[in-house]
């Protein structure tokens, strides 16, 4: 383990030994904001208005948005976490260190999710304090919201590693993640669409109903644990497989 | 054996392992399904106390029949059915065996289907669209609830309110007897056409959906006869010119332990206005009851509450002009924020009384404040609903409707006078009442006699000096009530929208003591209304909303303090939402570059 951790120490200053992560960081927390105080959510059969169009203190405007903008901005961050190595010649050399697949992939997701976490808090509580300024803000409501998100990051972060691990280029590799994240967003919207026979099994695997009708609101509920940590632990495992198979290679 | 033989065989090894960890994994999800916290602060998404309350009442098995269509086509409609279902079997495990669920199919059972029918159980129409093409679908979505001999029907079940919905009939259920609800005060007029809202059809048909409403009759009180001891709530409508035959007949009523609902009003309203009435001095109908409030230290303000802070919505006539600048017979409503139509905000609202504590929005009209009388001993008077710091108490305004003017030069003096402060528009007695008839009984009074307004003698009937405890809730109100004008002419008048009727059911349950009720029906999203930054600024720059210029120097005068406030509140807007984004942008920033500095000088 102290050596995943070794590995998450190197990710994480990567990540900000390039201005890659001030950038996004930077342009997430303002988009953000922007939709959140001003254009709301205007996608599905219920959109959601701004905060100041809506006039009520809450932040579901903001948690609404988040398996979207995540299914982009995640992608983004992780897309050279393996595709960059392969591509730079580095990953025959991290292979050779003594130090197994699993060490490797535990560090990486770690440190990736670890930076879309800060991603999130720097966005969420900073709107918490502004919403809680100007009304009666319920904050257990943000606080397993932040919960809520951070099975949702896991499950996001540990499937884009994965498509980043499938190829040696970035962009490739961000498109990869984007159609596969992109495609569980999806899922809900589909249920409009659908039979009722498929409908409920949509429902329940979008990653929407496990977070949106749930942690969003303030409840926390066992069965989203599972489905998020089911989702990280395939895509974790997943991408231990294809480093074992490189190596084997 | 070679490497790649042992890896392949861990890869495999492992591919079984997650495959099992899956398996098991969508098992423990099954088992541990239940298990969830609502951490949310009114624990919206948990069933509420009440419920658990009503439901551990039962004493026998409550028999559920639901008629639900089962092969539902439209995939949302399917997950509404799905949701009713798990809420269902939630009321179920939480009933510990006492409730037993069938389910019929009326789609498919023509039996079924004339059972529902039977019971006003009819289906709804569901459109589907799919590739371009719209199918419809009946879907049946109702209940019928059986306990002891009684029964109770859920004609649609509506997901988003079928807690409050199945509690509600489950506690009548529980009853032996319906509610009944004493109905004292204005009739009903059945026959007025939609435009003549002055009535309270609504209301009434809420209260006959719950409970048993038994018409009462103020000549037949006059005339002597009593208030029947077994209601369980009474429900006074605007008195007025009580004799004081009825008005002893409510006093023993309330002496013998009855719960009463008293709505004060002493002007007939109405939105248009009513000029001859003023002009003849009617504007004040004395109620009679006027002594009966004095002893129980809660008289009534006789002039209307003028609330400067918190005016209401209402719509004012405009007549339309000709060329020559006369007023024609046409006129259009146009939407205006009336002082003398208080709109409470969520501090008016007394938050340790059940029925108010979740409560943020009523409206009232024209209406009255209670004042500080001297409360007797055994008695104890709780303020509920107060409106805001910035009210006066003015003339009867009946002869300002459709006056912008008057409402804005009286709005001009109150606020000089300085002397505002929050009125009490609704007050709660509980506790033992005295009589006040303590001398005697009243004569009864034959109106087919003499004048109503004689003297009245004194009978030697028994009297109730000191009763049951008892309560009674007073409002300074009655329009509040009354039947809503058709939507759209737009805001004419506050009336019984939904949140003053929620407020209505909760002080009904909370006087006939089905508090469990108010909990559930409790659970909807409270209002958490955001600061109003234009309106503050506004304020403070004297801008009412009711302000009209006078003069083309106060039009511009206004204009530009108007710009000034949009200015300042647009301002005040950025520093709140940018303060903190960048605050935390910097401090981040802040962090990770002294981390990062840290590890590249790390030896």
């Amino acid at each position: 383990m102290s050596r995943a951790w070794t590995v998450f120490r190197r990710e994480w200053a990567a990540y900000f030994a390039s201005p890659l992560a001030f950038v996004l960081i930077g342009v997430f927390v303002l988009v953000q904001a922007a939709l959140f105080f001003y254009i709301g959510y205007p996608i599905g059969p219920v959109p959601l208005p701004g905060l100041w169009d809506g006039g009520q203190a809450n932040l579901l405007t903001l948690f609404t948005w988040l398996p979207l903008s995540l299914a982009l901005i995640i992608p983004a961050l992780t897309m050279g976490a393996w595709a960059e190595e392969r591509r730079a010649g580095t990953e025959e050399l991290l292979l050779t260190y003594p130090l197994r697949p699993w060490e490797w992939v535990l560090g990486k997701f770690l440190a990736s999710w670890a930076v879309v976490m800060l991603l999130v808090v720097m966005v969420t509580v900073p709107l918490a304090i502004t919403v809680a300024n100007l009304g009666d803000l319920d904050w257990s409501t943000v606080w397993v919201g932040l919960v809520g998100a951070a099975g949702l990051v896991a499950a996001y972060t540990a499937l884009a590693l994965c498509g980043s691990a499938l190829t040696h280029e970035q962009l490739v590799a961000f498109l990869l993640s984007t159609l596969l994240l992109g495609s569980l967003w999806l899922l809900r919207m589909l249920v409009a669409y659908a039979p009722a026979s498929l409908a409920g099994f949509l429902e329940q695997a979008s990653p929407q109903a496990h977070f949106l009708d749930t942690a969003a609101r303030g409840v926390l509920v066992a069965a989203d644990a599972i489905y998020f940590l089911l989702w990280m632990g395939a895509g974790l495992v997943w991408n231990t497989l294809l480093l074992e198979r490189r190596r084997l290679q | 054996m070679g490497s790649r033989t042992v890896l392949r065989r861990s890869a495999l090894i492992t591919a079984l392992l997650v495959g099992l960890v899956l398996v098991e994994g969508v098992h423990m999800a099954l088992r541990h399904l239940d298990k969830r916290h609502d951490f949310s602060q009114d624990q919206l998404f948990t069933v509420s106390d009440g419920t658990r309350a009503i439901l551990a009442k039962l004493e026998d098995r409550l028999q559920i029949k639901a008629f639900v269509t089962q092969e539902v086509r439209s995939g949302e409609m399917s997950l509404l059915k799905a949701r009713v279902e798990a809420q269902i079997k939630d009321f179920q495990r939480l009933a510990g065996g006492r409730m037993g669920l069938v389910v019929q199919d009326p789609s498919i059972l023509s039996a079924a289907a004339e059972e529902a029918h039977s019971f006003g159980i009819e289906p709804l129409p569901v459109v589907t669209t799919r590739g371009g093409e719209q199918n419809r679908q009946l879907v049946y979505l109702g209940a019928v609830l059986r306990y002891r001999s009684r029964t109770e029907v859920i004609p649609l079940i509506n997901p988003w309110s079928f807690e409050a919905d199945f509690a509600g009939a489950v506690q009548r259920l529980l009853r032996d007897q319906r509610l009944r609800v004493g109905w004292l005060g204005e009739p009903v007029d059945q026959d007025s056409l939609p435009w003549q809202f002055g009535t309270f059809r609504l209301l009434r048909a809420r209260l006959e959906a719950r409970m048993e409403v038994v018409d009462l009759s103020v000549p037949a009180l006059e005339a002597g006869a009593r208030l029947p001891d077994n209601l369980d709530v009474l429900l006074v409508l605007r008195p007025s010119d009580w004799h004081p035959r009825a008005v002893f007949a409510l006093d023993q009523f309330i002496a013998g332990g009855g719960h009463a609902l008293i709505c004060m009003d002493l002007v007939r309203s109405s939105p248009f206005g009513d000029a001859a009435h003023v002009a003849q001095g009617k504007a004040l109908e004395p109620s009679g009851l006027e002594a009966l409030l004095q002893s129980w230290g809660t008289p009534l303000v006789p002039g209307h509450v003028w609330d400067s802070q918190w005016p209401g919505d209402r719509g004012w006539v405009v007549m339309d002009r000709d060329a020559n600048g006369q007023a024609t017979e046409r006129g259009r409503l146009e939407p205006i924020r009336d002082p003398a139509c208080p709109a409470l905000h969520a501090e008016g609202f007394e938050r340790t009384f059940p029925p108010t504590a979740r409560l943020d929005s009523v409206q009232f009209f024209w209406t009255h404040a209670f004042g500080q009388g001297t409360v007797p001993n055994g008695l104890h008077r709780f303020d509920v609903l107060r409106s805001s710091p910035g009210s006066y108490v003015v003339d009867p305004v009946l002869k300002s409707v459709g006056d912008l003017e008057m409402i804005e030069g009286q709005t001009r003096s109150l606020l000089a006078s300085g002397s505002g402060q929050a009125m009490v528009l609704a007050t709660v007695l509980s506790g033992s009442f005295p009589s006040a008839f303590t001398k005697g009984a009243p004569t009864p009074f034959d109106a087919t006699l003499g004048d109503r307004h004689a003297k009245v003698g004194i009978t030697d009937e028994p009297v109730r000096a000191h009763g049951e405890p008892s309560q009674v809730v007073l409002v300074g109100d009655c329009d509040w009530l009354r039947d809503p004008p058709p939507r759209d002419l737009g805001p004419v008048m506050p009336s019984a929208s939904a949140a003053n009727l929620t407020l209505l059911d909760n002080l009904v349950d909370w006087l006939s003591q089905e508090e469990d009720l108010i909990a559930v029906r409790s659970k909807e999203p409270r209002e958490r209304p955001l600061h109003n930054f234009l309106e503050a600024e506004r304020n403070s720059e004297g801008l009412l909303a009711t302000d009209l210029p006078r003069t083309q120097e106060e039009m511009r005068d206004r204009l530009a303090r108007q710009d000034q406030a949009e200015a300042r509140a647009r301002r005040a807007r950025w520093s709140v939402m940018a303060w903190p984004l960048l605050g935390c942008l910097a401090l981040v920033f802040l962090i990770a570059g002294l981390w990062n500095w840290k590890e590249r000088t790390r030896p």
